[in-house]
Parts: C-alpha cells; sequence; structure tokens
C-alpha cells in the first residue's frame, strides 16, 4: 500500500518530494527506480512542451477613445452655447517581441550531419511511411530513393527529415507542416543551394550541393510523396 | 502609474512572458494561427486591465489566467473540466514504462491526449506552476487538480505504450 501511494504521489507531483517521500525512496529500491524513471520522464515532457513562435510576432494594442462627459450638475459651469464634450484620443502602444530569429536554413544546418549521408540502401517504404505520416503527409510512390529517414523536431515543432538520392548527388529534405512561408525562396547557406517551397500546410526545404539536383529533388519528392 | 511608464512596464512584463504565454496558447489552441491570435487577444485585454495587476510577481498567474478566459470564450473551446470517462481509470500500476520515451514519441503522444489533461501537464511540467497555483487557475479545487494531473501522466503513459505497440506490430502511430 506504500509503495502505491508513493507511485501516486510521484505521478501527481515528480518535482515536489517531501521528506516521508524522500524517506521511502532511500530505502525502497522499486521505488527509487520508479522515482529516477519519473524524473526522466519529466524532462522529456518539458522538452515536448516546449514550443515557440516559428516567426516574429507583432502585437497592436489598442485603447478605444473615451469621452470626458461635461461636468456633473453640482458643480457650476458656465456654458456658452451648448454642452462641450471632450474626447481624449485613444492610446496606441505597439509590441514587437524582439526575439531573434534566424533564417530558416540557419537553423536546419545543424541537422545535416554526415550520418544521415553515410546511408547507401534505401530506407523500408514502412518508415518512409511513418516519418512522413508523423509530418502530415503520406507516401504515394514507393520506389523513391530515400537513404535516410527520420522525424526531429524544428523549434519544437514535429518535421520530417529525408535525404534523397539523386543522380546529381544527395539531397537533404525537411517536411515542415508548421512552417508556412508565402513563396518560393532560394537560399545560399555555405556550401550549400537551399529551395524551400510553400505547401498548403507548412513549407518543404531542398538542401543540395547543386542546384540542379534541388530542382530535380522537388520534382520528385512531389510526385512520390502527398502533402495532406 | 502614468503614461510612458505603464506602457513601458506593460512592455517588459508581456515581453518577458512571451514565450510561456506562446506556449500556453499553443497547447491550448491547437495551432500557431490560432495561439497567435488567442495571444494578441489576451494581451490586448491585459493591457485595458492592466490597472488590476496590483503585484508583479503575480503577473505570469494573471496573464494565464487571461489567456485562458479568452479561450474559454471561443465557441467550440475544446476544455472540459471535471469530467472524467471510465477509460481514464488506468491503474498507477500499469503506468511504468520500459524506458523513457523519444522526443518525437512524446510530442506525438501530447498530441493526442486530451486539452484538459495536456492543459495540466503544460502547466505543472513546463511553467512550474504548484498544484495549488494551477487549481487557482482552473477554478478548481486542489484535490482536483492535483487528480488532474495524476490522471494526464497515466493516460499519456498509455498513449505512448499503445503507440509503441502499434509501432511494433508495423501500423502508423
Amino acid at each position: 500500500m506504500i509503495c502505491l501511494d508513493i507511485r501516486r504521489r510521484i505521478l501527481t507531483d515528480p518535482l515536489s518530494v517531501d521528506h516521508s517521500t524522500q524517506m521511502h525512496l532511500w530505502s525502497c529500491q522499486a521505488c527509487g527506480k520508479s522515482f529516477i524513471q519519473a524524473s526522466f520522464f519529466e524532462k522529456r515532457l518539458a522538452a515536448a512542451l516546449d514550443v515557440i513562435p516559428t516567426r516574429p510576432m507583432e502585437v497592436e494594442l489598442n485603447i478605444p477613445p473615451t469621452a470626458n462627459l461635461a461636468p456633473p450638475a453640482s458643480r457650476r459651469a458656465v456654458v456658452l452655447g451648448g454642452l462641450a464634450a471632450l474626447a481624449v484620443a485613444g492610446t496606441a502602444i505597439g509590441l514587437t517581441f524582439d526575439v531573434l530569429f534566424p533564417s530558416l536554413p540557419s537553423q536546419l544546418t545543424p541537422y545535416l550531419k554526415s550520418n544521415t549521408l553515410a546511408n547507401v540502401d534505401p530506407v523500408s517504404p514502412a518508415l518512409l511511411r511513418n516519418v512522413l505520416h508523423h509530418a502530415g503527409a503520406s507516401l504515394v510512390d514507393p520506389d523513391i530513393p530515400v537513404t535516410y529517414a527520420a522525424n526531429c523536431t524544428i523549434k519544437g515543432r514535429i518535421a520530417a527529415h529525408l535525404v534523397v538520392r539523386m543522380p546529381d548527388g544527395l539531397v537533404s529534405v525537411f517536411l515542415m507542416p508548421e512552417f508556412p512561408i508565402e513563396d518560393i525562396e532560394y537560399h545560399q547557406e555555405g556550401p550549400w543551394t537551399v529551395r524551400i517551397e510553400p505547401l498548403s500546410h507548412g513549407s518543404i526545404a531542398f538542401f543540395g550541393l547543386k542546384p540542379d539536383g534541388v530542382d530535380a529533388a522537388s520534382g520528385a519528392v512531389r510526385k512520390a510523396v502527398s502533402f495532406n | 502609474m502614468h503614461g510612458k511608464s505603464r506602457k513601458a512596464c506593460f512592455s517588459r512584463i508581456a515581453i518577458e512572458l512571451m514565450k510561456p504565454l506562446y506556449r500556453y496558447a499553443y497547447w491550448l489552441s491547437g495551432d500557431a494561427g490560432a495561439a497567435e491570435e488567442l495571444l494578441q487577444k489576451a494581451l490586448a485585454r491585459a493591457w485595458s486591465d492592466f490597472d488590476d495587476l496590483h503585484d508583479e510577481r503575480a503577473a505570469k498567474h494573471w496573464l494565464f489566467t487571461i489567456l485562458r478566459s479568452e479561450f474559454l470564450r471561443r465557441p467550440n473551446s475544446a476544455l472540459q473540466g471535471n469530467v472524467f470517462t471510465i477509460e481514464d481509470s488506468i491503474p498507477v500500476e500499469s503506468a511504468s514504462l520500459d524506458q523513457v520515451p523519444n522526443l518525437i514519441d512524446m510530442r506525438y503522444a501530447l498530441e493526442q491526449l486530451p486539452t484538459d489533461y495536456r492543459e495540466a501537464l503544460l502547466l505543472q511540467a513546463a511553467e512550474g506552476f504548484s498544484l495549488q497555483e494551477i487549481a487557482e487557475l482552473l477554478d478548481v479545487s486542489l484535490n482536483t487538480a492535483a487528480a488532474r494531473a495524476l490522471r494526464a501522466r497515466l493516460k499519456l503513459r498509455d498513449i505512448l505504450s499503445s503507440n509503441k505497440q502499434l509501432a511494433s506490430a508495423g501500423g502508423l502511430r
């Protein structure tokens, strides 16, 4: 009974452990192990809950104009030609959240690690389907030569990271359902030519060493993947 | 407080708390666009009621309360209140996981959690509110806040286990 109660307390408030609970955790191996697991779980939970805006936000706050009416009747006032109403102009305040927003390509380059480019064989269609599914897309053509597929988080949002083998070389692809853009963008990020395209939900970015490879990868992925 | 200093004070508080507020708005509303809109409305209301904030130390709790209230004003807002179904009665004994889930799995499981459970976890695990503060914010008793936090963690672990089993069986999770 005590152990059950202790575990219930740990699951209710893992980071607030009172003295009696601490004493039990020291003496009970099983509960101690549960507590350690709960602590790691809590850290992972906090990390997963951490989402930040994907673009700068500007908040406009206005107070509507208020009217100061004529003085109350108890005050003596000399009124010539009628009552005068004073309108106080509204107060406007603009808040620009001055958070640094580095360019999207520069945020993605840390994901371009050599281990993602090392595979030669295509990944299984089942893995690819699963990764795309997490990013809100589905696989239409399983023959697309994807040599790496994994989900990652970018600013707390789930994205799909693929590596596609094209005739001109490998191209890294990031499918980002929560990063909308207005129009196709081209960037040069170090050695990488980057093409980012808008989707109905979010955007898709292509990183390659040659512009032709990036454009070709865009065509290939568009044929093989359906974006929901 | 008048004029410029009032604006400066509000701006400072709002900017300091912008990320946690956005996080709360995001997890309540479920998407970035709706979160931005909710945040805009909440801050506009907070600005007009700024004189109600007498102690700056209470600013976070105050702003979170306003944001939640703005969310509840929306039609069809998903927060249920104190309704627990039979499926929420997951025994504590079965709540252990073989290993700590990775970030993607955790994130995906959070998206599957009911909004009111997710809210309790966010306020506690990410924002550091005590159960008493959560109870005040949600306008429930301390026991209810504690029960919600417990059930939320049990449900989350249950979802993670189910998703893992489904993935092992070859299905999409």
